[in-house]
């Protein structure tokens, strides 16, 4: 051994430290294969507040994630603005071009009315696709809180009752009345050709699980494809999703589960990976977390616990690249990550410490268990106050071997 | 506002502060060059006074 080169462990690694894989927990993940990762930064990531990416930026972030290997792309409300609209463009035009694989489903939101759905067409007819082309993500709310207060004198206007009985009538009625707005609107996306419809109703963790289970299977009757459900103000616990989501699962055992949580008690990542273990088979997240308030639940921390606490490796997914995504979108967001970011952040794989630093050059398994490869990264020393004689003299060495 | 916001995210170029931000944490600690050049100044003061 001559000091720059790591010892030859004797042993295999799994004899000397425990595989972090190892040990007990009641979660069943769908087959890697039908695991899909849905990207939301264009739309739910771009919603952080003061952030606006051009659709230039925006195209050429989808081009890598489409690369990187993201299945599904939530692309946003086409029908809000012109950006929106070439945004939209730009992702059909390149995809028809073969820069975007052409297994990349594309989504546009609408609230659950005619006259977005009308719009959202509209936009797409003019762009010269056809409207099976696209996934239409058909939304309302869940909660009562929200179907009652956010969306009650809507529900009112559209069945003609006095905006003066909003208060007084009761929660059940505006749950009927949300209900049949959302089929309705599934049913009209239907009848315009649309033929991929996910719905599903925000606040959906502060939601009666029951009801969100009559959306869900209702909306399948009407027409709908994919369920989707959303931790919309980040208060899920992992034990609320491991409770809840098989419950929603149930009521919909056929059709694929969309999960989606935000990150306002650090746990969004940690509640999808134990929806997917829950019964949910596709999950949103975003690109460097970012998104309303503390953000989306982070893709890169997803899939490095899934990957490297499950042993779940997405097929074809090229995790080695989740790096340089994360500078290209700190560069056009103006949205840098902590350097302690897992995974993606410049100290992820450096070190200072004496002993640290010494361990790190008997052999790199010592203080790390994730390859610094897998991430296409490497080992870096940083050299300063908590430095030890071991890795100074490496440096020496390094140096002075090179002349 | 959505269409002056998006003409100002046109003009918009992060790639110094990004730039600025890598560097600045790059400085937090020396580099293996800085600590070879200390060694050399060391060896150099060294033999200087003999």
């Amino acid at each position: 051994m001559d000091g720059s080169k790591p010892v030859d462990l004797q042993e295999p690694l799994e004899e000397l430290a425990r595989d972090p894989t190892l040990f007990s927990h009641d979660l069943k993940f769908p087959p890697a294969d039908r695991i899909r990762v849905y990207d939301d930064t264009l739309r739910d990531g771009e919603q952080m507040p003061g952030v606006a990416i051009t659709p230039k930026d925006k195209y050429e972030l989808a081009r890598m994630l489409s690369d990187i290997g993201v299945h599904i792309m939530d692309v946003g409300f086409p029908y809000v603005s012109e950006g929106e609209r070439e945004t939209l463009r730009l992702v059909l035009e390149g995809r028809k071009r073969g820069e975007l694989r052409p297994d990349l489903e594309v989504v546009c939101m609408m609230r659950s009315t005619k006259g977005d759905i009308d719009a959202t067409m509209q936009v797409i007819d003019s762009l010269g696709h056809k409207r099976d082309e696209v996934t239409y993500f058909v939304f309302t709310s869940a909660s009562d809180l929200h179907v009652k207060y956010k969306l009650g004198k809507t529900l009112l206007h559209r069945e003609g009752i006095p905006e003066s009985e909003w208060l007084e009538l009761p929660v059940s009625h505006y749950r009927e009345a949300n209900l049949r707005m959302m089929c309705e609107a599934i049913a009209y996306a239907r009848s315009q050709g649309a033929t991929s419809i996910e719905f599903g109703g925000e606040d959906g963790s502060r939601a009666d699980v029951d009801y969100i289970a009559e959306i869900h299977r209702e909306g399948l009757k009407a027409g709908g494809t994919r369920p989707s459900t959303p931790d919309t103000v980040g208060c899920y616990s992992p034990y609320a999703v491991r409770e809840y989501i098989p419950k929603i699962k149930a009521a919909a055992p056929d059709a694929p589960l969309v999960v989606h949580f935000h990150n306002d008690l650090g746990i969004g990542a940690w509640n999808t990976v134990t929806a997917l273990g829950s019964g949910a088979e596709v999950f949103t997240t975003s690109v460097n977390g970012i998104g309303e308030r503390t953000g989306n639940a982070p893709m890169h921390q997803v899939l490095l616990q899934l990957r490297y606490l499950f042993g779940i490796e997405i097929p074809n997914f090229k995790y080695e690249k989740l790096r340089d995504l994360a500078r290209h979108l700190e560069r056009v967001s103006g949205i840098p990550v902590q350097p302690t970011e897992p995974g993606i952040g410049l100290n992820v794989f450096s070190h200072e410490s004496g002993i640290h630093t010494a361990g790190m050059l008997i052999h790199p398994a010592i203080y790390q268990f994730i390859p610094p490869a897998d991430m296409g990264a490497k080992v870096e020393y940083v050299y300063g106050k908590h430095s030890g004689a071991v890795v100074v003299e490496h440096a020496l060495r390094g140096a002075f071997s090179k002349r | 506002m959505k269409r002056i916001r998006e003409e100002r995210a046109e003009r918009a170029d992060f790639s110094e502060f990004h730039r600025n931000y890598y560097e600045h944490l790059g400085h937090l600690g020396l580099t293996a060059a800085e600590v070879v050049d200390i060694a050399r100044a060391i060896s150099a003061d060294s033999s200087a006074r003999g």
